[in-house]
């Protein structure tokens, strides 16, 4: 068990009523690793994050959290086991200050250990202290999803999974937050990353997936991935 | 009016609309937070009530009856919420009036079987039973002004609660997103029966606060539930803030309706609702 | 709704039929239970219109009901009208009157607001009759004398006579009911329908959706006042009680139980729901009680009421049996492809949100019958620009100019008048009409008015022309009488093009058409939007790049609300700034 993946989907199939959206996804993130899910808009990256994190309940396949099946497990329980989700625009409260959004949810991890702290995130993510007493709302796009980071982070997880984390954002602070996520490697957090920037997960990732019409088409290292051109150009170019 | 009665019309009003606070509080959470209309709100009103006046004539104590009334209070709301409200989460508002309708016609029924069709009185505890004087010849009762402290505090109370503690930034994060708030690992379901239940204890204190001044009697519920909607209505759904600024304009507009045109008393809080609505049709503190 | 399954029909046919027989055979007591339930049935009709067909939750309907009532027992008060011809209609304005006034100012509002408003300004007519002078106060007024009727001085009957009332309230609920089915028959009918089912995409197509929402209120306060005035006939006298929330309740009640949107379904309910009341008050003193777990269980167990339990054994699963007044294969003269030159011009156009320009000085110029596809990463704006040519958003500068024509800052509804229609990225269909409805509807709204109520809407041939061919050009011929909701994925966004379609546009603007779409299903869109391509004019905004080298003509790259890239196919696809838009490179020129 202690070495059992972070989180492992098999043969995932799942359906926005009638339609047919995920075809048997495989997805497995091991402890510590950082794995990036690649593909166009509209191919399944969403969906698929959104039945690993129990708010989808897929139809057929199965979902181990830790080895411990959690397939159709409510939402927060999958939160409770580990896996913390930062969803597309970062998700977080408008009306709450940052200072409140980090707090809110904080708890220690599973083994008890609170590893990171307040004090911890607001050195990972420096530009936050200065903006603790704002609002949500009135907090840029980038500091917006270093705030979601920083919230997910405080609720001390397994898995960090990050959808479109850099989207929008001016080149600078897409920078910042890839250096965040090297940081966080190095913290022994596992990371799943959804992001159209092929390139700098090339240099981060250690596996990587990608995913076509609801099939994961491809799965292996960046570099074995640089070498099909045929899946690149096919899948993941203009 | 001289000023020593004008005084007294304005701490009336104030008294009463910041009874209605508690009950329209509890009324605009539920549904900002909850997503769901509930018509037997009201009936909690009368619960508390009747409650106060079983428990004390039991007792000998008022006090003693609503420590023992407010947990069974709490306790029935939370009940109230597994057992039916939880079906309405996310259902069309229609099925939402029809069943708390229904629920309104049982737990009027059930008062009538426990405790009939008479009206009743309850005693003030001799402590609060007296009267402060404001001028020479007009003085005011204790009680209404020890009802007014009591729901002040109560106010400031939940202010404090929804800024400065977890549970309130929950509430807060609770009306923007559920989903959000589920991916953090909290439980929706259990964060719903809190407010629930504290709703409906806030509204049955009122109920339990308000029986020695306008005793207790079938029906009590719906009267206050139809006021309580439009302070709702004018406030905001959904904002505390709205809630409490709404009652206080309810409460003296009724107050000062009924000394200034009383054969239309009545008519001046909905023609005020008209009013706010011609103006802002999404209330003074409501979201568009 | 029109078409009922022909069990149905002929259980109401017999039903009327047996009603008309029973005074002969019936005793004195169940002759007046029965005239209560028509009385109760035609109230709960009306409430129906509100609720079930144009998907206003009122709880404050029993007002007019109430005032009905007064009206009549004031005007034989005070005036020495006892004539049907004049206290009827006099009653009838009366409701209609006070209808438009609560009316105007609750449609205001919607959703919860709307219902709590109902219930509140119910109310406050409540205290009025109850604390005002003059009106009885809580005990109400007496109906001094019953309305007869008249003809040259020979009074025909009164309806003082049991059996008199009885016939006249059975021929009200069957007049009612009668106006209100060719009501909802009417173009006016389909304009609410369509609200109650999807009121964003009613509203997106152009009708004004307040006026519509008034009309239908005022009939229904005015149905609702003929109920209060036979009621007030039947008993006698009225109160207050009649006017208040527990009697919107029980109406409200009436209408679910019998099931909502149905018209029958209500009625029917009324002659259960008082013979239930008759029942449970002979069981127990307490009834009410039996009467809430009663309302519980209808609300938790039997959603779409006993008429939907009717439905259901009827066999009904698709929406109506095909009315074949559409003439199914009239050929359209193709063209639109003649003209030259630009189509679309767009100039510097420029949409701020709060400081922030989603879209940012814009310029194209877009040409006539081809095909032009807009790409580029999320929160480019893409989807800010449809909306800017589409009309759903005013641009904060810039021009847009369509056939020669400034266009900008017009509303919707002009737009799509002028000739662009437009789809929606997530499907925005109305699940629970039929496929010819959703089409139908769209093609009524290049009407210019809708506000017709007496003749069906199938009389409008060319509506339901344009709407079958467009449904048979998407290739849902075969399931034009099928529920939306039934449809699979990829034919819902069939019928979504189908329904641009039907507005007969010449320029498309299609929002991620391929969206969530399966390999098989992505094909026959694709195959779709080819042949509609070739009779006009289509901005296409895709990810599916396979979709967009198949069929775009020139292709437009927008980053961050500007144009980095825009021309023919090929050669925006080799520039290296589009490709590092795409791919992230950080050395590119930025």
């Amino acid at each position: 068990m202690t070495n059992a993946p972070t989180i492992e989907a098999k043969g995932v199939h799942a359906y926005y009523d009638t339609s047919h959206v995920l075809h048997g996804i495989d997805l497995t993130v091991n402890q510590g690793e950082i794995v990036s899910l690649m593909g166009r808009n509209g191919m399944g990256k969403t969906t698929t994050l959104r039945a690993l994190v129990g708010l989808i309940r897929p139809r057929q396949g199965t979902v181990f959290v830790r080895g411990i099946d959690l397939t159709g497990a409510p939402a927060h329980q999958i939160a409770l086991a580990g896996i913390a989700m930062v969803p597309e625009g970062g998700g977080i409260f408008p009306k709450l200050t940052a200072y409140e959004n980090l707090v809110m949810a904080a708890r220690p991890g599973r083994d008890g250990k609170a590893r990171w702290t307040l004090e911890d995130v607001l050195e990972l993510l420096p530009r936050l202290s200065e903006r603790l007493r704002n609002m949500g709302g009135n907090l840029s796009g980038g500091e917006r999803q270093m705030l979601a980071i920083g919230r997910a982070l405080m609720t001390n997880p397994d898995l960090l999974i990050l959808d479109e984390a850099t989207e929008g954002l001016a080149p600078l602070v897409r920078q910042d937050i890839w250096a965040t996520i090297r940081r966080l490697r190095a913290s022994g957090v596992a990371v799943l990353v959804v992001d159209k920037d092929i390139d700098t997960l090339a240099t981060i990732a250690d596996r990587c997936a990608v995913i076509a019409k609801g099939r994961i088409v491809y799965s292996g290292t960046p570099t074995t991935l640089a070498a099909e051109r045929d899946v690149m150009v096919r899948h993941l170019s203009v | 009016m001289d000023p020593g009665a004008i005084a007294i019309q304005v701490l009336n009003g104030l008294q009463y609309g910041l009874l209605l606070f508690l009950i329209a509080a509890g009324l605009t959470l539920i549904f900002g937070i909850l997503g769901v209309i509930n018509l037997a709100h009201g009936s909690f009103y009368m619960i508390g009530a009747y409650l106060a006046y079983w428990l004390s004539e039991k007792t000998g104590s008022l006090a003693l009856a609503i420590a023992l009334a407010l947990p069974a209070s709490l306790l029935l709301g939370w009940l109230v919420e597994r057992l039916a409200i939880a079906f309405l989460y996310q259902r069309d508002h229609l099925y939402q009036v029809l069943l708390t309708y229904g629920l309104i016609l049982i737990f009027n029924e059930m008062q009538r079987i426990i405790w009939g069709n008479d009206v009743h009185g309850v005693t003030l505890p001799a402590q609060l039973a007296g009267v402060i004087p404001l001028t020479d010849l007009q003085s005011y009762p204790v009680y209404r002004l020890f009802i007014s402290l009591i729901c002040m505090l109560i106010a400031v109370g939940m202010y404090v609660t929804i800024h400065s503690t977890r549970l309130g930034m929950m509430i807060r994060a609770g009306s923007s997103s559920r989903e959000m708030v589920q991916l953090l690992g909290i439980d929706v379901g259990r964060l719903f029966g809190v407010v629930f239940s504290a709703g409906a204890a806030l509204t049955a204190f009122a109920g339990m606060l308000a029986a020695p001044i306008n005793s207790v009697y079938p029906g009590m519920g719906e009267n206050i539930l139809i006021v309580s909607f439009v302070v709702v209505v004018i406030g905001g759904i959904g904002s505390i803030k709205g809630a409490f600024v709404g009652s206080i304009m309810i409460g003296l507009a009724d107050t000062f309706g009924k000394v200034m045109v009383p054969e239309f008393s009545s008519v001046v809080v909905y023609a005020l609702m008209a009013a706010v609505l011609l103006w802002r049709p999404q209330g003074l503190f409501g979201e568009k | 709704m029109a078409d009922l399954p022909r069990p149905i029909l002929i259980l109401l046919v017999v039903a009327a039929v047996l009603l008309a027989a029973f005074p002969f055979v019936g005793d004195r007591f169940y002759i007046q239970l029965i005239t209560q339930m028509m009385i109760l049935a035609t109230f709960a009709m009306s409430l129906d219109l509100l609720v079930g067909f144009t998907g206003l939750v009122s709880f404050g309907h029993a007002a007019f009901y109430g005032l009905g009532g007064y009206t009549l027992a004031i005007l034989t008060r005070d005036t020495g009208l006892v004539s049907l011809w004049a206290t009827l209609p006099i009653t009838i304005v009366a409701c209609g009157l006070a209808a438009l006034a609560i009316g105007w100012l609750s449609i205001r509002t919607s959703g919860v607001y709307f219902i709590m408003v109902t219930l509140a300004f119910a109310q406050m007519i409540y205290y009025f009759f109850n604390d005002a002078r003059g009106f009885g106060g809580s005990d109400g007024l007496y109906v001094k004398t019953k309305p007869d009727l008249a003809v040259s001085g020979v009074t025909l009957f009164t309806l003082q006579n049991r059996t008199a009332l009885y016939y006249f309230a059975l021929v009200a609920m069957l007049a009612s009911a009668v106006f209100l089915w060719v009501l909802l028959r009417s173009p006016f009918g389909q304009v609410i329908a369509a609200m109650r089912v999807n009121e964003g995409r009613t509203r997106s197509l152009g009708f004004s959706l307040g006026r519509y929402k008034l009309v239908s209120f005022c009939v229904a306060g005015m149905l609702a006042g003929l109920a209060g005035y036979l009621g007030a006939v039947q008993f006698g006298f009225v109160n207050p009680a009649h006017l208040g929330w527990r009697e919107s309740g029980r109406v409200l009640m009436v209408v679910i139980l019998g099931g909502t949107g149905t018209l029958f379904g209500p009625a029917l309910g009324a002659f259960v729901f008082v013979l239930l009341e008759d029942l449970l008050s002979n069981l127990t003193e307490h009834w009410l009680l039996l009467m809430g777990a009663f309302v519980v269980a209808v609300v938790l167990l039997l959603p779409n009421g006993i008429a939907g339990l009717l439905l259901r054994m009827a066999g009904k699963t698709s929406a109506i049996r095909v009315r074949a007044t559409a003439s199914i294969d009239k050929p359209r003269v193709v063209e639109a492809a003649a003209r030259h030159g630009p189509i679309l011009e767009i100039q510097n156009l420029t949409k701020r949100f709060a400081g922030l320009a989603a879209v940012n000085s814009v310029s194209l110029q877009l040409e006539a019958g081809k095909v032009h596809a807009v790409i580029g990463p999320n929160g480019a704006g893409k989807s800010t620009l449809i909306n800017l040519l589409s009309g759903e958003l005013p641009p904060t500068e810039g021009l847009i100019r369509y056939g020669g024509a400034d266009i900008t800052g017009a509303p919707p509804d002009s737009i799509s008048r002028m000739g662009i229609g437009r789809s929606f990225q997530i499907t925005n269909l109305y699940p629970s009409l039929s496929c010819f409805q959703n089409c139908r509807i769209a093609a009524q709204s290049r009407l210019p008015s809708s506000m017709r109520f007496f003749r069906p809407a199938s009389q409008l041939v060319e509506v339901s022309d344009r709407a079958q061919r467009a449904l048979n050009r998407c290739g849902l011929s075969q399931r034009s009488w099928d529920l939306a909701s039934t449809l699979s994925h990829g034919d819902r966004r069939k019928l979504e093009i189908a329904m641009v379609l039907a507005t007969e546009p010449d320029l498309f603007l299609l929002d991620e058409p391929l969206a969530g779409m399966g390999a098989h299903e992505s094909r026959e869109i694709l195959d779709l939007l080819k042949s509609v391509a070739r009779q006009h004019t289509l901005i296409l905004i895709e990810h599916d790049m396979d979709a967009v080298f198949a069929i775009a003509d020139s292709l437009t790259v927008m980053v961050n609300g500007e144009i980095i890239a825009t021309g023919p196919v090929e050669q925006v696809r080799a520039d290296r700034a589009v490709q590092s838009a795409y791919l992230g490179h950080r050395d590119a020129a930025e």
